[in-house]
């Protein structure tokens, strides 16, 4: 996310501030994740991007076979391996899925789908990476009317002047 | 050369509207006055005095500027701007009458404040000023952003960036507060 809370095509701005320290916490975020929960934008993306990737670490292989959730109504087919369609009772079919046991369900992009997770209150922690950079225009993560209060649980700066701002809803 | 340090009050969807008070500015139907209340913390106050020693000029629009006069030059004991040389931007205000030790900067606004930064002196504060802020940041104008964060999203309101204006920014410090809220200060890169 940049200064004025743009997070759309990250590859475009992104990579001049990538750090060590960046990409231990998105390999350590990627480990204690065993789900991926994605709109159908950013998972048609990162399905092309990923598919035939592989690195000396392992992160496209985990990539690869991690369970993906993609949410869509217009979605015929998801090609990536181990993906699911979540096509109706949208937000009743991902509170159930958070009631299964397992690790955290990661969600990356996926503008819309954030918004609808926001409404219905299922978003357990926002992981925010602020990029010193501002771009005067782009979708944002935040758009007109949400409203919310959390509590900052952690920030961090990761080198190459981005900071990490963690969040959990403030319930009380 | 003299440097201009913004300092803001923001949330995480960049709005800057109203901070200390309900009533401060309801524009645009703003119903979230006064959202820094529940977060404040004695180290805020402490980075003001650090920015407030290292300056001696304000630079407001005019709607900050009138909040300031109205409630500080009744009490000038109270003013923690006080000694500060204060100039406000407009094009409708006949005087900088209402608080003491201002001027008016009423036309040619960017020359006037390249010539105010070429002065001998400390730095130059603006805070609040929204559009007086976005015709800095969109003419290079600004040398240092001091953010307070606030763990919040209003989802309306006045906002920080103008649109349409690219800033690459370096980070110089990033401290957080047992409040919530992180200190981010950044100068251009």
């Amino acid at each position: 996310m940049t200064l004025d809370g743009v997070v759309e095509s990250p590859q475009d701005w992104s990579f001049p501030y990538w750090s060590d320290k960046t990409a231990k916490f998105k390999w350590d975020e990627l480990l204690a994740t065993d789900a991926h929960l994605l709109g159908r934008v950013t998972y048609e993306g990162f399905a092309a991007a990923w598919l035939d990737r592989t690195d000396a670490q392992g992160f496209a292989d985990r990539m690869n076979s991690l369970p993906k959730y993609v949410v869509s109504t217009s979605l015929k087919k998801a090609e990536w391996n181990n993906s699911h369609i979540i096509k109706t009772n949208v937000a009743d079919e991902i509170a159930k899925l958070k009631k299964q046991s397992g690790d955290d369900i990661l969600v990356a992009g996926s503008m819309t789908l954030i918004r609808m997770l926001m409404e219905h209150d299922l978003v357990d922690e926002y992981r925010l990476l602020m990029y010193p950079i501002v771009l005067g225009k782009g979708k944002r993560l935040f758009t007109d009317g949400m409203v919310t209060s959390l509590k900052l649980t952690e920030s961090k700066p990761m080198g190459s002047g981005v900071v990490l701002l963690r969040y959990e809803p403030d319930r009380n | 050369m003299r440097k201009i340090i913004v300092h803001e009050f923001i949330t995480l969807d960049g709005v800057i509207q109203a901070p200390g008070s309900p009533t401060e500015d309801t524009d645009g139907g703003f119903t979230h006055g006064g959202w820094t209340m529940p977060y404040w913390h004695d180290d805020i106050g402490a980075h003001f005095g650090q920015i407030f020693a290292e300056a001696d000029t304000l630079l407001l629009g005019r709607k900050t500027w009138q909040g300031h006069g109205q409630a500080f030059e009744p009490n000038p004991a109270e003013d923690p701007f006080s000694g500060f040389k204060k100039y406000v931007v407009s094009s409708t205000l006949k005087s900088a009458d209402a608080w003491r030790d201002s001027s008016l900067i009423s036309g040619d606004v960017i020359n006037e404040i390249r010539k105010l930064k070429s002065e001998p002196g400390k730095n130059i504060i603006i805070d609040g000023s929204s559009v007086l802020m976005h015709t800095l940041i969109a003419n290079d104008l600004v040398d240092e952003y001091a953010l307070h964060v606030y763990p919040l999203v209003l989802g309306a309101g006045k906002r920080l960036f103008p649109e349409g204006k690219h800033v690459n920014l370096k980070l110089i410090e990033a401290t957080s507060l047992p409040t919530g809220v992180v200190y981010q200060r950044y100068q251009p890169a």
